[in-house]
């Protein structure tokens, strides 16, 4: 794949990326350097690209195991984990996005669980159930049943905040 | 009322003013200072193994009874271990301000440069260490005498030069010549060891580097 072709293939999908590494991390520095891991592997495994699947979905797929791969890393540097670095609030520093409810929705989606936030994503950008299911290798009765459980959870934590 | 998530996502992101496009020139920029800064630390880790091992032979040669073959060890380290103090020293002539790309390029080229300069330097230093090691085994504590009998008991016949026997000490000679002549292919080894899996991926991080300049 060369320079043009990569940037041509990519760009298109670089607001699901985006999407998908703010959800994983709580700094700037940590979303560039997922942002750019994220591009980085898509451009090194197109090859393996099937096209069994969409290409949305496989970058989706990769940006996903990016991301939880990342995060495993970082955890078993600090010890700790992610979430537990969360501030308790919203505050400047966590609006990575224009509107405000925007990034208290993305605050609220950041303190579930690391598949939890995968699942939700793929959710709200109209994904099938299916799509999720293929995505994150588990069934669509599970990803129904888990969905329903992340929105009570996301709606529980925004109650109050979003109008 | 207040909205669904559903709701709230597809408002937040309407104007879709997400679009960044992704540098590529920027995408290696990270790991290429990784990579650059984590073989750095690692030559520092040895130069200083380098200087504290030599001290530990000094002490270690001396209660062998063999001080001045351990000074003697202990002066080649330090002096290699300066050599390669001074080889770092260029390191910092490598542009700073050059793209990842060039500067991984010229950082890959002193590296190579480098490792040829220590070979010339390893042609010496690996026979003469040898050398060290075969007549500290010879000259330590009562060695000299244990193995004169050994060697007068088992091989009565054996022609002597001075206390050692010829067969010996042609097979040391032969030892530290081929230890000359092959000092490229044992440093390269030794370095590999050391180094290899690190020098590994700044080869593999430069190939996807030109496929993306391509």
């Amino acid at each position: 794949m060369s320079s043009d072709s990569y940037t041509s293939s990519i760009l298109p999908y670089a607001p699901i990326i985006i999407k998908i590494c703010r959800a994983y991390t709580n700094s700037e520095e940590d979303f560039e350097d997922y942002y750019q891991e994220v591009c980085l592997q898509i451009w090194k495994s197109h090859k393996s690209f099937s096209k069994q699947s969409q290409w949305s979905t496989w970058i989706y797929r990769v940006a996903l195991n990016v991301c939880l791969t990342l995060l495993k890393k970082s955890k078993q540097h600090q010890q700790r984990f992610a979430s537990d670095q969360l501030p308790a609030e919203f505050s400047e520093k966590n609006r990575a996005f224009q509107g405000e409810s925007v990034n208290q929705l993305y605050l609220a989606i950041r303190q579930l669980s690391e598949v939890d936030r995968g699942v939700i994503l793929l959710y709200l950008e109209e994904k099938s159930y299916q799509e999720i299911a293929d995505i994150t290798g588990t069934n669509t009765n599970n990803i129904g049943v888990r969905i329903k459980r992340i929105k009570e959870r996301l709606k529980k934590t925004l109650d109050g905040k979003v109008n | 009322m207040e909205k669904s998530i559903e709701t709230i996502w597809k408002e937040g992101f309407l104007r879709n003013d997400l679009t960044v496009a992704p540098k590529i020139n920027n995408l290696y920029n990270q790991k290429s200072r990784n990579i650059i800064d984590r073989i750095k630390g690692m030559m520092r880790v040895n130069l200083i193994a380098l200087v504290m091992f030599s001290v530990v032979i000094v002490v270690w040669w001396y209660f062998l009874g063999v001080l001045y073959l351990g000074i003697l060890v202990a002066v080649l380290l330090n002096v290699f271990a300066y050599y390669m103090k001074l080889q770092m020293e260029g390191m910092k002539e490598l542009d700073h301000g050059a793209c990842s790309y060039d500067y991984l390029k010229a950082f890959n080229n002193w590296l190579e440069d480098s490792i040829d300069n220590n070979v010339k330097i390893m042609r010496v230093f690996y026979p003469v260490m040898f050398l060290c090691a075969i007549a500290t085994i010879w000259f330590s504590n009562d060695n000299a005498t244990v193995l004169k009998e050994l060697f007068s008991r088992h091989f009565p016949q054996m022609i002597l030069w001075g206390d050692i026997a010829v067969v010996v000490l042609a097979v040391v000679v032969f030892v530290a010549l081929a230890m000359a002549f092959f000092a490229g292919r044992i440093y390269r080894w030794d370095v590999n060891l050391v180094y290899g899996r690190v020098f590994r991926k700044l080869k593999e991080i430069m190939a996807d580097m030109e496929e993306l300049r391509s």
